[in-house]
């Protein structure tokens, strides 16, 4: 099996196809309102931490809800990260974006 | 005096100088690699999906490829052309594909050690508006033996692994259907004991790789490759045996593939505490000679169900605090709570920051089922800018700032390595209504003697306005929640007087209650503290004024 390769690399923009990596970075992104793209090993308490509002269960069920809704279709769908998962396993970017690829 | 020579090296330093700032484009070394491989995906005997650690790979291309059998680079590399490209929409990763020399064929063999290395370049635009062009050598071993890895998997239950390889599995296979379409199919794996006499277990498998988009069929994700979800059947996963393999599964190369010898199976430790826990149940029985069997359970059930709803969290709620006769030391307030909690946050763009919107309804009964009380809460908390900053939420917004300075010295900073700040506030305001009411007429017995009287029915409607502060100065902090209450309807609550008589009254109108926390911590890591609870006001659903202090010593480890 080698995959097609054909396209070119291009930035990110809301109507081009992305990793998982590439669309939890994004997502995580407009979630805190960073300027730039978070690092995988970020912690997401740490990108929160600037809000007005605590992370655990604010800023978790913000996340887990932003989750849901852009991971909502094929190929990759999620639906099933909760608050808990958020503010007891679930501690980096990466972890996010793993966790992702687990929803049964 | 300055002779002829020094006079020649410098006006050709003088000219080198100049040509170097007329240049339009030049070359420069780049200090790091370009791309700091963390990690990589096998994607078939002649590709392979290079993961870039943070780095976007986009206008990178690879060149001077060479691959290497082993790790020994002064021997002659294999006869195989490497052309390094950005992997299409995975801007972390970098595709490199493998093309033998005599032009077909396969490159990769299983269970091989390989050391690829190319050398990468970007070009870019630099000061003055002049291209630049980047480059940098990256070598990287890669191993085809591939073993998996087992991990507790970051979602959906205890009993729910992830086995990762740094190949691609076969597909079909198990974890897909018979199309090699992920699929949730019956699966074993193979355990041994300590004798190495292998078994099989039942399980449920589904591979992960998915196309990195319906439109790029064939496409994989990088990240998905290589990753299966197992879900072992049977409760007792720690008696199963040590996991040794999966039945069926294959590398892409076509090799069977086993777990990493470390692999184990476990369960998650449970909560330390009620507050922590989902399900809670705590049951105390006693008897004895010469009196009655009793028993007290303690028991909560709140589990958040599921991810939000449109942004709602549904939360059932179901605690009892019930009883018969007594138990030595433990007492219960006859209490049996069912309800339903939901809240939201919604986000805004000012100087409010946010509304946390919640509302919860509540049915209170006893053991006995003879009361029958149905209330409902209905809240927003809003908060400012500025004004959340407790002591533990500033250290990690410090840790934010001083993680980046210390990458940039190669430092590796934990956020235990940031020291709080002196001081923390926090103060949020809320708006809240409190409906429902008593459905029936209750008898209440006073606590001491044997008066009782009926406390008839009522209708509750409360606006409940609150402030709630907190101010930390090092250890010492200070929580305070005051809740100014207006009775909009008029409700019937029993006193009991002095003398253990009882007496029904009926109350309406503002009703403050104020609650100020005072906590000392007594060690730097907060184990020991001393707290003081001082309440002076009323407080539904009696009403009686309250003034009093409790003072309490907490313990955590």
């Amino acid at each position: 099996m080698t995959p097609d390769t054909s396209t070119t690399q291009s930035s990110l923009t809301p109507e081009q196809p992305a990793s998982v990596q590439d669309r939890v970075a994004a997502l995580v992104k407009r979630w805190a309102h960073l300027k730039e793209l978070p690092k995988d090993d970020d912690l997401l308490t740490v990108l929160w931490a600037p809000q007005a509002d605590p992370f655990d269960p604010d800023g978790a069920q913000l996340l887990a809800d932003a989750i849901k809704e852009e991971f909502a279709g094929p190929p990759v769908i999620c639906q099933c990260i909760t608050v808990a998962d958020l503010t007891k396993k679930i501690k980096k970017v990466s972890d996010l974006a793993t966790a992702v690829t687990e929803c049964p | 005096m300055m002779n002829a020579s020094r006079i020649f090296r410098f006006a050709l330093l003088g000219v080198l100088a100049a040509l170097l700032a007329a240049m339009p484009s030049c070359y420069a070394d780049a200090p790091n690699t370009l791309c700091s491989v963390v990690g990589y995906k096998i994607l078939s005997s002649n590709s392979i999906a290079i993961q870039c650690g943070g780095v976007d790979t986009s206008g990178i291309s690879g060149e001077d490829g060479k691959v290497f059998l082993g790790t020994d680079l002064a021997s002659p590399p294999l006869p195989v052309k490497l052309t390094v490209t950005p992997y299409p929409f995975a801007s972390r990763w970098l595709f490199v594909l493998l093309t033998p020399g005599s032009g077909t064929g396969d490159v990769l063999k299983a269970k091989t050690k390989y050391t690829i290395q190319f050398t990468l370049s970007r070009a870019g635009t630099g000061d003055k508006g002049a291209t630049s062009i980047d480059r940098g050598s990256t070598s990287t071993q890669i191993d085809t033996s591939g073993s998996l890895t087992l991990e507790a998997a970051l979602v959906g239950g205890p009993n729910n692994y992830r086995v990762t390889s740094n190949l691609a599995f076969q597909r079909p296979g198990p974890g897909t259907d018979k199309n090699g379409k992920n699929a949730l199919e019956s699966c074993t794996f193979i355990v041994q004991d300590y004798t190495a006499a292998f078994s099989t277990r039942h399980a449920k498998c589904k591979q992960a790789q998915v196309d990195i988009s319906n439109d790029r069929p064939g496409l994989p994700d990088p990240f998905t490759v290589g990753t299966l979800q197992l879900l072992p059947e049977g409760t007792d996963l720690a008696t199963q045996g040590i996991p040794y393999a999966i039945t069926g599964l294959e590398n892409v190369l076509g090799a069977p593939i086993t777990l990493d010898p470390k692999a184990r199976l476990g369960q998650e430790q449970a909560p330390a505490t009620k507050d922590a826990s989902s399900y809670y149940v705590n049951a105390s029985f006693s008897a004895g000679r010469g009196s009655k069997p009793g028993w007290v359970v303690d028991a909560k059930a709140a589990p958040p169900i599921g991810s939000p709803f449109h942004g709602w969290q549904f939360s059932p709620t179901a605690t009892a605090n019930i009883g018969h006769n007594s138990v030595s030391g433990t007492t219960y307030t006859d209490t049996i709570d069912l309800g339903l909690t939901e809240a939201r946050p919604i986000e805004f763009g000012g100087a409010l920051a946010e509304i946390y919107a919640s509302g919860s309804f509540v049915y209170e009964t006893d053991r006995e089922f003879d009361r029958d009380n149905l209330t409902g809460v209905a809240d927003l908390r809003y908060n400012f800018r500025q004004l959340y900053s407790p002591r533990a939420v500033e250290a990690l917004r410090l840790f934010g700032e001083r993680q980046k300075i210390a990458k940039s010295h190669e430092i590796n900073l934990q956020p235990g390595d940031v020291s709080p700040p002196f001081l923390g506030h926090a103060l949020d305001f809320h708006t809240g209504i409190e409906f429902g009411g008593a459905a029936v007429d209750t008898t209440v017995k006073a606590t001491t003697g044997k008066a009782t009287i009926v406390l008839p029915a009522y209708s509750i409607f409360r606006i409940v306005p609150q402030v709630h502060g907190l101010l930390e100065l090092g250890r010492l902090s200070i929580d305070a929640t005051g809740t100014p209450r207006y009775l909009a309807a008029t409700e019937n609550t029993v006193v009991q007087l002095p003398n253990n008589t009882l007496q029904l009254k009926t109350v309406q109108g503002w009703h403050g209650y104020g609650v100020v926390t005072p906590a000392f911590s007594l060690d730097p890591a907060g184990h020991f503290s001393v707290s003081a609870t001082y309440k002076d006001g009323f407080a539904p659903p009696k009403f009686a004024r309250i003034n009093a202090v409790q003072l309490g010593i907490l313990v955590k480890y």
